[in-house]
């Protein structure tokens, strides 16, 4: 799993929320060549703590699931660490049945 | 003995990130707290040395509760945002916070920023000062230009106000039905109270005072 994050703290919160339940890749938003990373890594779900082209069009063209988690919640909703964790194992799941 | 850190952020998760960097540091202790009413129970109960205070933190933000702390004699608050402009800066040191951090710093300057506090310092991050330094200087230019603007009649107000909308002096003596004499006159005056060289300077000031729209934010003595 790719975690893309500009708040390398939001990355550390994010990576111990899916201890042993994904292995974790922590990538800065400001990488280079993120797309041919992500091509590379071939993660089965990506997360990121705001926009991020190049993880919204890996998603898109290989049917990875992307979460979103802000650092900032700004009025709107950033989903607890026990909730991303089920959403994570959720779309993981879904994924593998799919195959 | 270890310091403890109070940190203080409605999302789950970036407590979780804090704790965990504040962890591996080692000589901390980490609580959470993911709103104001959170806060001031764990500061009760755990009477934590340092709080990493969002500046949102629900429901009214962090400078309402740094108030509120700095009546109770509370711990040192370092307030921190994402991307937080001057103002909002300045809002938080004036109000107490002893430092300003931002969220997308590395876990080593976090820690660094909280030994810093622990030696007395304030840890404010190097790219956050030009703009406390261009909201404080606004904030005196507004203090000092809002003193001048205070000598101006009501009516005079009236004038400069639709000066600085850029109405020409016969607009404005038809807008408020005076001559455009008078008018004149008017401008002068507020010329001579203002100690400024033209109308464009004395617009500027009314903007600078009143905001871009023109709306007065205080009461104007007649």
């Amino acid at each position: 799993m790719a975690v893309i994050c500009a708040a390398p703290l939001m990355a550390e919160g994010v990576a111990t929320a899916l201890d042993g339940v994904a292995d974790t890749r922590l990538l800065p938003t400001d990488l280079e060549d993120l797309s041919a990373l992500l091509r590379t890594l071939a993660p089965d779900a990506i997360v990121v703590d705001r926009e991020c082209r190049a993880a919204h069009v890996h998603a898109d063209q290989h049917g990875v699931p992307l979460f979103v988690v802000p650092v900032e919640a700004e009025g709107g909703d950033v989903p607890s660490p026990e909730r991303l964790r089920a959403l994570v194992v959720g779309s993981l799941l879904a994924v593998q049945v799919r195959a | 003995m270890p310091t403890h850190v109070l940190v203080a952020d409605p999302v789950g998760l970036f407590r979780m990130g804090v704790r965990a960097a504040l962890e591996r540091a080692g000589g901390f202790v980490v609580s959470e707290a993911g709103d104001e009413t959170e806060l001031f129970e764990e500061i009760d109960r755990e009477r934590p040395d340092l709080v990493l205070l969002d500046l949102h933190l629900p429901p009214f933000g962090a400078v309402a509760a740094i108030g509120r702390l700095e009546a109770g004699q509370g711990p040192r608050v370092i307030a921190w945002a994402l991307e937080p402009d001057g103002d909002q800066v300045l809002a938080a040191l004036s109000a107490g916070a002893i430092g300003f951090l931002t969220k997308d710093m590395k876990a080593e300057s976090v820690v660094r920023g909280l030994h810093t506090a622990l030696e007395g310092q304030s840890p404010i991050r190097r790219s956050l000062l030009t703009g406390v330094i261009g909201a404080f200087q606004n904030l005196e230019r507004r203090d000092r230009y809002g003193e001048r603007a205070i000598k101006l009649s009501s009516r005079e107000l009236e004038v400069l106000g639709l000066i600085a909308l850029g109405t020409r002096n016969r607009d404005i003596a038809v807008q408020l039905d005076i001559s455009e004499f008078t008018v004149k006159r008017h401008v002068q005056n507020i010329l001579h109270k203002l100690n400024v060289p033209s109308r464009d300077v004395a617009a500027h000031i009314y903007r600078s005072v009143f905001g871009a729209e023109g709306t007065p934010q205080f009461a104007v003595t007649v």
